[in-house]
């Protein structure tokens, strides 16, 4: 019988030590804590979702917590959404957080600028997350800018085809989403941002005029594309704020966030095909792209004048000019994944004090800041070659590799080039291109009062745009 | 900072064919800085 007790005992032991209480939890007592007590979801464009924000929950208490409501002030008619430890929605009830932990809740909105009060291009939307009720509420801001803003995309048709531009020709097509700007879309103004899905197009024998102060902004491999005859002309002016920059023309990706300030090959380019002519840039800055802009080909004018553009960040290229007749001054060429100026496949180029530094930190880059070649080998048989003329006056070519120019050209084929009173960085300790007759750096006819290797000192100053 | 070696490197007859720098500045167009920007003196850290 004593065994039969025993058993009992053990058993009731067994029993009571394996009573759990992790399905309790105490009620929340609004001593909850926060990873921060206003979410930014910085600016956002109007019917464009924002990027997800989060937002962590300390319980620091020794006890298992319910909250037993979590939701947006404005409730179902909020802009914003929620996402509480994996549950969807705007309004949650019993949340628990155990003690000494934490959860996450992700934030994200979505607005349409024409549905909130008032006639300002920009508005600030504003909401709560309340954790609880009465004596043990808590709340965290929500904060978002909302600016509306032109929208240039393909249409989309009803067989759920979108529309597009042949690059090729009738035989062997060559699609890409985009489409020609209308005649009434041919101005772009400072009035509201412009946000550019796919390639908008200017037809041929047309001119797309962008005004000081327009703000351009493109979506991802997305591009303005010139066509033959076309002509793109964006002249902006001196700014009076430096930070504001009022009358430059800021071309960029539409992301907003401040995270994607400096992030190369956003978009893909402004891409001033064969045969357009007359292309102008001044006051611009264009920037975050993969090839900030290329220019393709020449007509016998010049195709294209850049007078104080400043072109930053790009994946591949600030201006890949093929056989273009192109005239820079007061030019600003920075980090590239490849050569900050390619000029391929001959041409004529001048440039007067302009500066092009490559100082590229995100991978390793192999192709010199300034790259020059007259040919361009299309196939295994077969070289297409240019006459080249460039002249670089007055100009600093620079980076962080030890050869900043690369000149590069084919027998029987004009390339003439001449670099006066500028600063390069070529450095040969091993001696690798002597005897080269493009790197005889005492050829006075080549490299006039030019010197070498010597710092520019640059000093980086931040810049908002 | 040193001395930028682009200071006075210029050409006159190029200056005076961008007698504004990118930042707005006049150019020293007896000896102008070759570049984009007239060189700048920062103060020391």
């Amino acid at each position: 019988m004593k065994y039969v007790y025993a058993l009992a005992i053990f058993c009731s032991l067994i029993l009571w030590s394996s009573c759990r209480n992790d399905f309790e939890a105490e009620p929340n007592t609004g001593n909850l804590e926060f990873s921060r007590d206003t979410v930014y979801l910085d600016t956002i464009f109007t019917n464009i979702g924002s990027s997800t924000y989060n937002l962590k929950v300390y319980n620091n208490s020794n006890e298992d917590i319910n909250i037993p409501t979590v939701g947006l002030a404005k409730g179902d008619n909020s802009l914003y959404r929620l996402n509480v430890d994996g549950l969807a929605g705007k309004q949650f009830e019993d949340i628990r957080v155990l003690a000494k932990d934490s959860i996450f809740i992700f934030v994200e909105t979505t607005a349409d600028i024409q549905t909130l009060p008032g006639s300002d291009p920009n508005f600030l939307y504003t909401d709560q997350i309340v954790f609880d009720s009465g004596a043990n509420e808590q709340e965290v801001e929500l904060v978002t800018l909302i600016q509306d803003a032109v929208f240039l995309f393909p249409e989309r048709f009803d067989d759920g085809t979108t529309e597009t531009l042949n690059l090729g020709t009738t035989e062997e097509p060559l699609l890409i989403d985009g489409y020609f700007l209308d005649d009434d879309e041919l101005t772009f103004t400072n009035e509201l941002p412009y946000v550019i899905y796919g390639f908008a197009a200017v037809a041929p024998g047309k001119t797309l005029n962008i005004l000081p102060g327009a703000r351009v902004h493109f979506h991802a491999d997305s591009g303005i594309l010139v066509a033959n005859t076309g002509s793109i002309k964006a002249n902006g002016a001196p700014s009076v704020d430096a930070e504001l920059q009022e009358n430059q023309i800021i071309f960029q990706g539409d992301r907003l966030e401040p995270s994607f300030e400096n992030v190369p090959g956003q978009w893909f380019s402004i891409w001033m095909t064969q045969g357009s002519t007359n292309n102008e840039f001044s006051y611009c800055t264009i920037k975050n792209s993969i090839v900030g802009l290329l220019m393709d080909s020449n007509d016998g004018d010049e195709t294209l004048t850049l007078k104080n553009v400043e072109l930053y960040n790009h994946s591949n290229n600030g201006l890949l000019a093929r056989t273009s007749n192109v005239y820079g001054e007061n030019v600003i060429i920075n980090n590239c994944g490849l050569s900050s100026l390619q000029l391929s496949l001959g041409g004529n180029y001048t440039f007067n004090h302009s500066t092009f530094s490559n100082y590229w930190t995100n991978g390793f880059r192999t192709t010199p800041t300034v790259s020059i070649d007259n040919f361009l080998q299309v196939s295994q048989t077969e070289v297409l070659t240019a006459p080249l003329n460039a002249n670089f006056n007055n100009c600093i070519i620079y980076g962080n590799e030890r050869r900043e120019i690369g000149l590069l050209d084919i027998e029987g084929e004009e390339f003439n080039f001449n670099f006066s009173n500028s600063l390069i960085r070529f450095e040969d300790p091993q001696g690798d291109f002597e005897g080269l007759a493009n790197y005889d750096f005492t050829n006075t006819a080549l490299y006039t009062n030019t010197d070498f290797n010597a710092d520019p000192v640059f000093q980086i100053l931040e810049k908002t745009t | 900072m040193g001395i930028s070696a682009a200071e006075r490197i210029g050409n006159s007859a190029t200056a005076n064919l961008v007698p504004i720098d990118a930042n707005g500045t006049n150019r020293n167009t007896n000896a102008p800085d070759a570049g984009a920007y007239e060189s700048v003196a920062f103060p020391e850290e």
